[in-house]
């Protein structure tokens, strides 16, 4: 009796300990919060009283700026262009679909808010014009029209008077300024942001509620592409901007390459050094390209107190000054602009003395000077880590549960319901994210039916785990296949010249006919992937189609390897030169690289030389390629949009060589290919870039440093047959079938085929093959 | 040289082991096949047996045996290219063409690191077929816009069939590719087409290797602190007390994680780091037995008699106790090869390239659609940890202090 009573005992405390223990995780994982916005129209007058989260400072509207809009501006509005959606398209219905890691935070910048899921709410935030996907032409998304400035560095925009937020307040020019300001703060903890919108957008100038300049630092080519900037809500941000901070040992920041001062711990990075850097650069390559020295600071300085904030205007106006006069170089002659550029550097001569005579002192660093900054409230990012704030696009989050999922709803009331170019898209009412960590998992719940569609670029679910389906035969759902010819990341091989081995050409050019990519893509890619032959794939007009990859060829590899010297062979079968194995490390981040490497280095042995395969997890690995510490790394660069073309001084310009912290992984520099990459980055012209972005690649291409590997040119799909896409979706631009949000959830299909799956009806096996975009091989 | 004697008591203790029949055969199982993974390059390799080309007999299996001297290249049987022979490719070439030479093969013809090519070109020819025959096919519909429906519809169906037939035809040829005795793949191929059976053969040289090695450092280790600190007590104990308790509580799965994102990879740092948090269990082991043997009387007849603290440890103790020890050896084992395992599957283990079962049972529960991975390595697995707890039951029960003891 006893022992029973024991047995039931235990029992009790099991079943109370599971029961708590399940209610524990059931109260962590069950925040589900609300971020529905009450939605009130209201006018600007009203907007700049509003009173958010409990701040009662009304904020206040921004100054107008004392520029005039320049007369006679011609003023586009794409009234020319067709809309694209299909007009049969069906409102309604839910889109399931699935995220791989669950968001750090709702904040779309500043700490940890780079993640997958960001796209989801960044394709929400409507920018000032979009590009026609068919015509790739500028139609009007927040703004109705648009001109370019006569200084080329400004385009003019006028805001749509309808735009709202979601909240219903108003879109003015504050909201954009409130960006630029917000972004710009060194206490988002964000420097890719910051230093982006520090050292590519010079100002952001309101004339009236709704009429903005966004003027950049220097002319550039597409100019309205890199100011057709997202705004942020001013009336929700508002209270959160400081205008004034205090920063201990404000001088600090003034710093020289070589001289530098102590910078505080707590802001090691601020926009002003970054500027008199940049600034401090131009000036030098300016004097190289006119093939004269820079006069050396000869003079004491008087020791008088210099205003920081003064300086870095006449820094500023000097570096305006500066890019006029190459804008005019080629017009004026050459003595001219000489006389000129003495001038300015007379006067680049005094600003260094006079930074370096406000180098503070001991006690000077250690005391707190305030001077106007902007910067955000301490504690911004906390504070709005799960607070979404109000969007001008169709969806907002409107429910989510921690760890499990998100629920976005379209907003009924969205200004652009109506717009020309915004009619019959994002037809969805509401957007299902759940979280599925696994790819492989969340295949089985769009076998279910639980997700709409799923991704099936990868060759080995379209050529095994989905190639037959039941589903898919019996025509419950179907398969699609779309071509693209677009702008592809750049998967390369970079070696790093400052390896001894590698400093040898002909060494790189055995690798590289020693590397059997083809096998790879045969093997481990059953085939799909194309072999890349530049290291600029899709840029259309910018890609250079003359050039070859070179191929597999063990002979002409052996021909080069002992060219170089490397001709005897050890035991092993690799090859032995003065008692050095050619033995070289492979770096690589990314697990599904890893069958990648393995062929290539059993086929590499066939040659006599060993790869040594190293991995870490990619922050490590950054690192490695930060500190240039690798021999040979497979990485990827990321692709720029079409229009813009591709980009090569980060990555191949001397001035990134050799120095950490640059993205040169190459080690690579060249007086020539600098010539060209500078003329290329400081080229208005069009044409003129086409030519010289192909002359680069094959430059590159020749320098043998940066192997291009695959490319894939597709996507491909399986969706439910409810889900309805017109051809429409097929344009130029569409990377994705559902690029553009065009397609819709048919609930009538859905219901008969939910009831076809009961009855065990079939329909017709359907598979469609979008080629009218298939890049030529 | 002088002969092992056996005392009595170990004798009769062998004598149970070998009693005990399904023990006893396990061990021989076990043994045969840790040595048959050692000599694995006879039976599983790309390089041939022996070649006879034009005369001369070859043995480029000895070239396989790092150090011995180069390989033989593609020119030394007559063909145009200088790297390595493929010896698979020669074999079907001279069956084909019925010459003189003929070379021997081993039991499976691959590598354990190399993947099995797949004829691409072949593949897409067939495509290209299948194209063309949609398009003919295609061509012969009637094409009166009175029956655009139907059109629409017979269009469908024949472009289906067309992608139906292109996707079996992908299907069955892509890796990885089930088991299929008329390529050798016993056990079919992997993700990058590698035998699985290389894989699973060299993946437990490696493990047993490992766990060996791992083993012998944990007992080495184990042996002399726990013997020093039962036998010296004190401030040794103490301080070995200390420092075990200490060591027991870092999280020695978040050392491994932590020590491979930073210092990659490698089976040194691997072993160490097992071996850095591995000794402690043997160690307490030893040292209870050890404060027990030295308090019985014949230490103390050994003390008496003016034997050295040495003397009385190396012929006294460690004697009398490591029986204790010996019956945990088949058991840290397997404990060594799981733990290898599941570190390689969590992709902290080996460095990539080197066989492994964890890899393996990371591909497989990845490709669930091609069950052979997943069944050859859980096989393999139930199969080896099945066999060394046999044995070591076997020990267990052999070396039981109840059965024979010199002590009442």
């Amino acid at each position: 009796m006893t022992k029973w009573l024991t047995y039931l005992s235990v029992l009790l405390v099991l079943i109370v300990i599971t029961v708590i223990s399940i209610s524990g995780t059931k109260a962590g994982f069950l925040i589900v919060e609300n971020c529905e916005y009450e939605y009130r129209p209201c006018s600007i007058e009203e907007k700049f009283t509003l009173l958010f989260h409990g701040h009662k400072e009304p904020i206040k509207p921004f100054p107008v700026t004392d520029e005039i809009l320049p007369e006679g501006l011609e003023w586009k509005n794409g009234a020319d262009q067709q809309p694209f959606a299909d007009p049969s398209a069906k409102r309604g219905g839910t889109w399931n679909t699935f995220i791989i890691t669950f968001p750090q935070t709702l904040r779309q910048r500043g700490m940890n808010a780079n993640s997958g899921f960001r796209l989801y709410l960044d394709l929400n935030d409507q920018d000032l014009l979009d590009i026609h996907p068919v015509t790739d032409a500028f139609i009007p998304a927040l703004a109705r029209e648009w001109a370019i400035g006569p200084d080329k560095r400004t385009v003019y925009y006028r805001i749509d008077p309808d735009a709202q937020w979601s909240d219903g307040v108003p879109v003015t020019a504050d909201d954009w300024i409130c960006m630029l300001k917000l972004f710009r703060s060194p206490g988002i903890v964000d420097p890719y942001t910051s230093n982006y919108f520090t050292e590519y957008v010079e100002d952001i100038l309101k004339f009236d509620d709704h009429t903005i300049g966004v003027r950049v630092p220097k002319r550039q080519p597409n100019i309205v592409l890199s100011t057709m900037m997202a705004p942020v809500p001013y009336h929700f941000y508002g209270n959160f901007l400081q205008k004034e901070t205090s920063v201990r040992g404000t001088t600090a920041y003034y710093t020289f390459k070589n001289n530098k001062l102590p910078i505080p711990e707590d802001l090691n990075y601020y926009p002003i050094q970054d500027k008199q850097e940049s600034l401090e650069a131009f000036v030098v390559s300016l004097a190289s390209k006119l093939q004269t020295k820079l006069p050396e600071p000869e003079a004491e300085s008087d020791g008088a107190p210099v205003d920081p904030v003064a300086l870095l205007k006449e820094v500023t106006d000097t570096l305006t000054a500066a890019i006029q006069l190459t804008d005019t170089l080629a017009e004026t002659d050459h003595a001219e602009a000489l006389r000129q550029l003495e001038g300015i550097m007379a006067k680049f001569v005094h600003f260094q003395l006079q930074l370096a005579a406000i180098a503070p002192t001991p006690e000077q660093a250690k005391a707190s000077h305030t001077i106007t900054i902007d910067d955000v409230a301490p504690g911004w990012n906390k504070t709005f880590n799960w607070r979404a704030k109000p969007n001008t696009g169709p969806y907002q989050i409107s429910k989510f549960m921690h760890g499990k999922w998100v629920l976005f709803k379209r907003n009924a009331n969205w200004w652009a319901n109506d717009h020309k170019f915004y009619k019959y898209r994002y037809n969805t009412d509401y957007r299902h994210i759940r979280l599925i960590s696994k790819p492989e998992i969340a295949f089985e719940y769009f076998k279910q039916g639980a997700l709409d569609s799923f991704g099936l670029t990868l060759a080995e679910y379209w050529h095994k785990k989905a190639a037959d389906i039941s589903q898919y035969e019996n025509g419950y759902v179907q398969k699609r296949w779309l071509w693209s010819d677009l702008p592809r990341p750049s998967w390369q091989i970079s070696m790093n010249l400052e390896t001894e081995v590698l400093k040898d050409k002909n060494v790189r050019l055995g690798i590289a006919h020693a590397l059997n990519i083809q096998k790879m893509i045969d093997l481990a890619m059953l085939g799909d992937a194309r072999q890349a032959n530049t290291i600029s794939t899709g840029y259309r007009e910018y890609t250079n189609t003359d050039l070859r990859a070179r191929a597999f060829d063990i002979e002409k590899a052996t021909g080069y390897l002992e060219k170089a010297g490397w001709s005897r062979m050890g035991a092993d079968g690799i090859r032995i030169k003065d008692g050095q194995r050619l033995s070289i490390k492979f770096l690589y981040s990314s697990p599904e690289q890893k069958g990648n490497i393995m062929i290539l280095k059993e086929e590499a042995a066939k040659a006599g030389i060993e790869f040594k395969p190293e991995t870490y997890d990619s922050n490590t690995v950054f690192k490695f390629l930060q500190d240039k510490k690798h021999e040979m790394v497979w990485h990827g660069w990321g692709q720029r949009h079409h229009l813009t073309g591709p980009t090569y001084y980060g990555s191949y310009h001397s001035d990134n060589a050799k120095i950490p912290n640059t993205n040169n992984f190459c080690n690579f520099g060249d007086d020539e290919v600098d010539r060209l990459i500078e003329t290329y980055r400081n080229s208005n012209d069009v044409e003129e870039r086409k030519k010289l972005a192909k002359e680069l690649q094959a430059r590159i291409h020749e320098a043998c440093i940066a192997i291009p590997t695959y490319y894939i040119p597709f996507s491909r799909s399986i969706a439910w047959r409810w889900v309805r896409i017109p051809d429409a979706a097929e344009t130029p631009s569409s990377e994705l079938i559902f690029d553009f949000s065009l397609y819709w959830i048919d609930e009538e299909v859905k219901q008969e085929t939910l009831n076809a799956m009961k009855e065990g009806k079939t329909f017709p096996r359907t598979i469609r093959v979008y080629e009218k975009n298939k890049p030529a091989e | 040289m002088k002969r092992i004697k056996f005392s009595p008591i170990t004798k009769m203790r062998f004598a149970r082991f070998k009693s005990i029949k399904r023990g006893y055969y396990s061990f021989w199982i076990l043994l045969v096949l840790t040595l048959l993974s050692f000599v694995g390059e006879v039976f599983i390799n790309n390089k041939a047996l022996i070649v006879k080309y034009e005369g001369k007999v070859y043995f480029p299996i000895l070239r396989s045996i790092p150090g011995i001297s180069k390989q033989y290249k593609g020119k030394d049987f007559g063909e145009d290219y200088t790297y390595e022979a493929k010896y698979r490719e020669l074999q079907d070439k001279w069956k084909a063409s019925d010459s003189d030479n003929w070379l021997l093969m081993p039991l499976i013809p691959y590598s354990a690191g190399e993947s099995d090519p797949i004829d691409m070109k072949a593949l897409r020819v067939q495509e290209a077929k299948l194209a063309n025959q949609l398009v003919q096919d295609l061509a012969k519909l009637s094409r009166d816009p009175a029956d655009a429906v139907l059109l629409a519809e017979k269009t469908n169906e024949l472009q289906s069939a067309k992608e139906k037939e292109v996707s079996r035809l992908f299907k069955e040829a892509f890796h990885p590719l089930p088991p299929n005795a008329a390529t050798k793949h016993f056990l079919g191929t992997d993700k990058i087409g590698r035998d699985i059976f290389a894989r699973l053969i060299f993946g437990y040289r490696i493990a047993i290797i490992f766990s060996l090695v791992l083993m012998l450092f944990n007992y080495g280790i184990g042996v002399t602190v726990g013997c020093s600190m039962g036998y010296f007590g004190k401030w040794i104990d103490l301080l070995g007390q200390r420092l075990i308790e200490i060591l027991s509580r870092v999280p020695f799965i978040y050392v491994i994680m932590i020590a491979s994102t930073i210092y990659g990879r490698s089976f040194g740092l691997l072993l160490g780091l097992m071996v850095l948090f591995g000794w402690m269990g043997s160690t307490w082991q030893m040292r209870t037995a050890t404060y027990r043997e030295k308090a019985r009387d014949y230490i103390m007849a050994a003390r008496s008699l003016g034997a050295s603290d040495a003397r009385i440890i190396f012929v006294h103790i460690i004697p009398s106790t490591i029986s204790l020890l010996v019956t945990f050896i088949p058991f840290a084992i397997s404990g060594a090869i799981i733990s290898l395992t599941s570190l390689d599957f969590l992709g902290f283990g080996l460095p990539p390239g080197i066989p492994s079962w964890g890899e393996l049972m990371k591909m497989g529960t990845e490709n669930m659609d091609s069950p052979w991975i997943v069944s050859s390595v859980v096989g393999a697995m139930v199969l080896i940890l099945f066999l060394v707890n046999l044995v070591g039951e076997a020990i267990r029960e052999a070396f039981d202090p109840k059965k024979f003891t010199t002590f009442e």
